[in-house]
């Protein structure tokens, strides 16, 4: 009993803290030749490309930022350490970022990290064009998106990108989403057990699409691609207390971000060999994959559609209601 | 007995002081990651009683006390077996040691190869996970039994099965008892582990879920719901061990005040 009210006491003095520190901490003025030391959380994944090049290239160092990454679990851990001041700037896709903002998390938008070009939905293989595909076992009788409601279909997590994507596909095919039996398990598992029968589709992120491909299960469909359209998915986003403390450097990440987003369009091969070192993956895997995209700006319109597309598909009650003071440096 | 009655009293207020430290603390708080107690009360209330009672509580339950009572049946017959036959000892302790040092939570994703997702693989790691320290005390606990003791079972010339079931087996049992006790600590951390692969069913998916969707109240209100089942599954266990073994408590009484 007594060891249990100092284990009270303890979490109850660590909770207070934690909120304490996420009332006032700033970034620590680096050292060396008066840089900014800026730290940016990300997940790992291809897209980390651009990121990479602008550290590699100086375009950071040119905006007087030392910029550090650091791999956060999960999109909702950055956005978490993003609020309290624990990392200057996260990588999050736009669901979770307007599932933070229907929770009054204050967050801004201040750069695209990957997305979807405008022409890709045109484009002649939304293979090619979208990371996240929709797999199902070659004789499982399935034949469109909606012969899967009442199915059980795996994804690596609940509420989140690829469930939102499926359920969008499952009711614009004229299926009931809300029957889906969802399952979360990690990419690798996921595509086993399709395989062993044990789920009836599995929504993969690249590279895992690669790898379903290669065992012969069947493409159903491009989630990503149909959900977005176009624009930026992907996104970097700060805390707005963050912001407003040192707007500076905010801007001189956005600068440099968009000058490797640029760069790093124009020099695919380049960033498949990045994207290799990121995710220590085979080159070849990468390249096989989907062609990455990264946008030179973030549209309103882009986010408010997924907004109202959360609504219609029951994940929000209502719209969050999106303006442009959502987007850092857009007026 | 004066000192013993302040001790109570303490260990019951201190909590309730936290708790309304706590609820003062957070009245004012904007911080959409702490928010205020009663916000989180409020939203325990709607969640657990009884919106989700029967959906996620009571399977997490059931694969608790299933997985924990497999695994304290499990550790005491192996314990006893290994204990009893050297030659077996020999043979597998080594590898027990060995296979205790894997983090239960770890083995999830190769059961969910092996078993899929369902209860039964929810079951089989709490109960993979939950049967070393009970397998272990047994062990020890046999070991340890008191040579004064053996050589009485000697003098009045017990039969094996008398020797171990009637001397051996009571004599190990508080060592036992405290083996359960680490094993259902075990089988509730497990228990929680679990649900965070397959289907999204159970107190610990839930609050995972509601933590990743930034839904902070509820969060908390799964942590709060998770920390109080944990703390009654103890007492409950307490209980039920200072039953069965009054005859133990006793004598130590009895040494102590002698």
């Amino acid at each position: 009993m007594q060891k249990r009210a100092l284990a009270a006491a303890t979490t109850l003095t660590l909770a207070l803290s934690l909120t304490a520190c996420s009332a006032g901490s700033g970034t620590a003025d680096g050292e060396d030749g008066g840089m900014e030391k800026f730290t940016v959380g990300v997940i790992g994944i291809g897209s980390d490309a651009a990121i990479q090049t602008a550290i590699d290239k100086g375009y950071f160092a040119e905006e007087g930022l030392d910029v550090e990454t650091t791999v956060v679990a999960n999109p909702p851990a950055g956005i978490a350490a993003a609020q309290s001041g624990q990392l200057d700037v996260a990588y999050t896709p736009s669901i979770p970022l307007i599932n933070a903002l229907s929770q009054n998390i204050e967050l801004n938008v201040i750069a695209a990290a990957d997305g979807y070009a405008t022409e890709a939905l045109e484009g002649k293989d939304p293979g090619k064009s979208d990371d996240t595909g929709l797999f199902i076992r070659p004789d499982s009788g399935i034949a469109r998106a909606r012969d899967l409601a009442g199915k059980r279909i795996a994804v690596p997590a609940r509420k989140a990108q690829l469930e939102v994507t499926v359920a969008n596909m499952v009711l614009k095919d004229g299926g009931d989403p809300a029957s889906i039996n969802w399952m979360v398990l990690d990419p690798a598992s996921s595509l086993q057990s399709l395989q062993q029968e044990r789920v009836d589709a599995a929504g993969l992120v690249a590279p895992f699409t690669t790898n379903a491909q290669a065992e012969g299960m069947k493409l159903l469909g491009s989630p990503g691609i149909e959900f977005f359209e176009a624009g930026a998915v992907g996104l970097w986003v700060a805390g707005a207390k963050q912001i407003a403390e040192e707007p500076e450097s905010v801007a001189g990440f956005q600068r440099a971000i968009y000058r490797a987003n640029a760069y790093a369009n124009e020099h695919l091969d380049e960033m498949d060999e990045l994207a290799s070192e990121i995710t220590s993956l085979d080159l070849e895997t990468i390249k096989n994959g989907a062609d990455p995209y990264w946008p030179s700006s973030v549209e309103l319109k882009d986010l408010q559609r997924v907004d109202s597309n959360l609504v219609n598909l029951g994940y929000l009650s209502q719209e969050v209601g999106l303006d442009e003071t959502l987007i850092h440096g857009a007026q | 007995m004066k000192r013993h009655l302040f001790n109570l009293a303490l260990a019951i207020t201190a909590p309730f002081v936290l708790i309304l430290a706590w609820f003062k603390a957070s009245s004012q708080s904007t911080n959409a990651f702490f928010p205020p107690l009663s916000d989180i009360l409020v939203r325990f209330a709607d969640l657990w009683i009884f919106e989700h009672f029967v959906s996620d509580i009571i399977p997490s339950m059931r694969n608790l006390i299933i997985g924990f009572a497999l695994a304290a049946v499990l550790g005491v017959v192996i314990g006893f077996i290994l204990a009893t036959v050297p030659v077996l000892r020999v043979l597998f302790e080594p590898s027990l040691h060995l296979l205790r040092g894997i983090p239960p939570v770890a083995l999830v994703p190769i059961l969910i190869t092996l078993v899929g997702f369902t209860d039964q693989m929810r079951i089989s790691s709490i109960v993979i996970a939950a049967v070393f320290p009970t397998l272990i005390a047994t062990m020890d606990g046999i070991k340890a039994v008191d040579a004064s003791l053996k050589d009485v079972c000697t003098v009045y010339r017990l039969d094996r099965k008398d020797r171990l079931l009637s001397v051996y087996l009571p004599s190990a049992s508080p060592q036992i008892a405290a083996g359960m006790q680490v094993s259902l600590l075990v089988a509730f951390i497990v228990m929680i582990a679990s649900e965070m692969m397959g289907t999204a069913q159970g107190i610990g998916a839930m609050t995972l879920l509601a933590q990743q969707t930034f839904m902070a109240a509820d969060m908390w209100a799964g942590i709060l719901l998770l920390g109080l089942i944990g703390f009654l599954s103890n007492v409950l266990f307490d209980l039920v061990k200072n039953r069965a073994l009054s005859w133990y408590i006793g004598s130590k009484k009895m040494e102590k005040v002698s």
